[in-house]
């Protein structure tokens, strides 16, 4: 754990306070202060996003720091469009969520500018990355979603909202098509710069994995349709725990050296 | 749900839950033990299995067919896995039997600069594989670096006998004091190309031009009772020490270069004529004959030879087909029938 004294960590820092104090005011019932909180989190998280961009001169998608900063600044809107469109809620949580995502930006991944190496240098890189880590963000939604299931048997407190189960279900209907745009166009590139579009690579098996669970969940709620929820809630949630896996333990252990080691 | 539809449900969950299963123990295997896990002939049994389950399904649930998405994403999973086990070594070897013509999976191609090549390898570079009806002649390599953001400067790096860690620039006159009652070392001059010769029976010291390279620095070392001495610090002998004062001193000229791209810039010959001039990089592989080829290594130390990845072709567009198809289903299936649908109610509710 090391503080970061730079612009960048600075940024970091008043993201997390801004989106911490959103979230406590939300809980102690001031809702527009936690409103106008939460959305000067995402102003300084997208300023944090435009400077490292600055600095480094590419998207800032290589390293884990980049992608947790990025994920951070999605958050928000992401919380917007699910409460308008869907309707799905869980904003409260969100903001602890984009606090928590931005800890090991701020205290523990290096920062340090990196060029990007010769297989990185592709038109590819920018929305393989953007789709995953945006579908990976839906999918903890969908994991909140499926705890509440859970612990409440089902039904919202909010009444504008839909039930948990929906929005489990529709949450994964809303990731599902990024988690596989990410899986193809990962193995489409890996095809460009490795010579084989299926290498089974930790990362590449990881993520496989991944993208099986929510295949599973969609089968298993076809066939028994509503009548066993908490099935669906347990693999939604058993595919965030793989995603969390293939974010970070691929990376982050020796366990599993790969040709992805360079996102570490 | 009958009791038939429902048997095959259960075979597809346990279908999609073996793969999982075997993907997460293939990611603790590692690539190439996973690779031999996955080309097995009971992994072939296990994908040929599910291919039929797929088709099954269409002919058992009529839904399939009926919702253009579920159709799309469900047809673009069968051509992948068709085009996989195509593209897999056991499917080299049967279109072989079937059809008569084979290709090698893959193999590997060292190149010289200057010198055209056809046979391909296998991955020790030791047995031969097979030879190209074609041949490809290295015409030039090349690596590409990284312009740094800022000229680096060149720094003096001291560990002293208490191990305390200190950095200065390499500049001429740059000093500093290692503490109270202890020596003081101040940077003397800069040397690119650091050479000792002999004149009248005297060491002389001189930075020569011309292209060897020895990058050094000279210091002054102060001692507390005022005696200095000189030291030289050589960049690429770090292990060289002169005199007896603990203090570990090296020397770094300048930061170490960023490789941006590596090239081989090849023509590829056919009865003697030159087919094809291309300049082959990451991300940007050659293909002909049914072949990728891809910049894979090179010689690190002088840059005289290039590796190339030679891959057959065979079964990977069954493979794109299948991922085409599959994105265009999950898209329409879960995002654009709902955003119609609603479009077209909003209509109706105007109307």
């Amino acid at each position: 754990m090391a503080i970061k004294y730079t612009y960048q960590g600075l940024l970091i820092y008043l993201t997390i306070a801004a989106y911490l104090f959103a979230f406590v005011a939300r809980i102690a019932g001031k809702k527009k202060a936690a409103q106008i909180l939460y959305l000067a989190g995402f102003i300084v998280a997208t300023a944090s996003f435009g400077y490292r961009w600055y600095n480094v001169h590419h998207v800032p998608f290589q390293n884990l720091f980049e992608v947790f900063l990025t994920m951070a600044m999605v958050i928000y809107p992401l919380s917007i469009f699910c409460r308008r469109f869907l309707p799905v809620g869980g904003e409260t949580i969100d903001m602890l969520i984009g606090a928590i995502i931005l800890v090991p930006a701020g205290f523990v991944f290096h920062a340090e500018p990196q060029r990007l190496p010769p297989a990185l240098q592709c038109w590819l890189f920018t929305p393989h990355v953007a789709v995953y880590l945006l579908a990976y963000v839906i999918m903890a939604k969908a994991m909140v979603q499926a705890v509440c299931q859970l612990k409440t048997n089902g039904r919202s407190t909010d009444n504008s909202l839909i039930s948990y189960e929906e929005g489990t279900y529709k949450m994964i209907c809303l990731g599902f098509p990024l988690l596989t745009l990410g899986l193809i166009m990962g193995s489409w590139w890996g095809k460009l710069a490795w010579g084989d579009y299926w290498g089974w690579d930790p990362k590449e098996s990881w993520s496989l994995a991944s993208w099986l669970v929510y295949v599973e969940y969609f089968h298993v709620r076809y066939m028994f349709g509503k009548k066993y929820p908490q099935l669906g809630s347990y693999l939604a949630i058993l595919g965030a725990v793989v995603i969390v896996i293939t974010l970070l333990w691929v990376n982050l252990s020796r366990l599993f050296t790969g040709l992805h080691s360079y996102a570490t | 749900m009958s009791k038939v539809a429902r048997s095959i449900m259960w075979l597809a969950l346990a279908a999609i839950g073996i793969l999982a299963f075997l993907s997460v123990l293939g990611a603790f295997y590692g690539a190439e033990k996973a690779k031999a896990l996955f080309n097995s002939i009971a992994l072939q049994f296990y994908f040929s299995g599910f291919f039929i389950l797929i088709v099954i399904g269409f002919m058992r649930f009529r839904s399939l067919l009926r919702r253009s998405g579920v159709f799309l994403i469900h047809a673009g999973c069968l051509l992948t896995l068709a085009g996989a086990m195509w593209s897999s070594e056991s499917g080299h070897r049967l279109a072989f039997r079937l059809l008569g013509s084979y290709k090698i999976p893959e193999g590997y191609m060292v190149i010289e600069e200057g010198f055209a090549e056809n046979r391909l390898f296998a991955k020790d570079f030791t047995r031969p594989l097979s030879e190209l009806p074609f041949s490809i002649k290295l015409k030039d390599f090349r690596i590409e670096y990284y312009q740094p953001d800022k000229p680096s400067t060149p720094l003096l790096n001291i560990i002293t006998a208490d191990e305390q860690q200190l950095q200065i620039p390499a500049e001429a006159g740059q000093t500093v004091s290692l503490g109270q009652g202890k020596n003081e070392i101040t940077v003397v001059r800069t040397f690119r190309n650091l050479k000792i010769r002999m004149l009248d029976g005297k060491r002389v010291v001189t930075d020569e031009e011309g292209t060897g390279i020895n990058p050094a620095v000279q210091v002054e070392i102060k001692q507390p009772d005022g005696s200095k001495y000189m030291r030289y610090v050589f960049e690429l002998f770090p292990d060289f020490e002169q005199g007896d004062d603990a203090l570990q001193l090296s020397y770094v000229s300048h930061e170490p270069q960023v490789i941006r791209d590596f090239l081989s810039e090849v023509a590829l010959t056919k009865n003697g004529k030159e087919v094809i001039n291309k300049v082959i990089e990451v991300n940007h592989p050659l293909h002909y004959g049914g072949y990728h080829f891809y910049q894979h290594s090179y010689d690190a130390e002088g840059g005289k030879y290039t590796v190339l990845l030679v891959t057959s072709d065979s079964g990977l567009y069954c493979v794109y087909a299948g991922y085409w198809m599959l994105c265009l289903g999950v898209i329409w299936h879960f995002w654009l029938r709902h955003i119609v649908s609603r479009l077209k109610q909003k209509e109706k509710n105007k109307m």
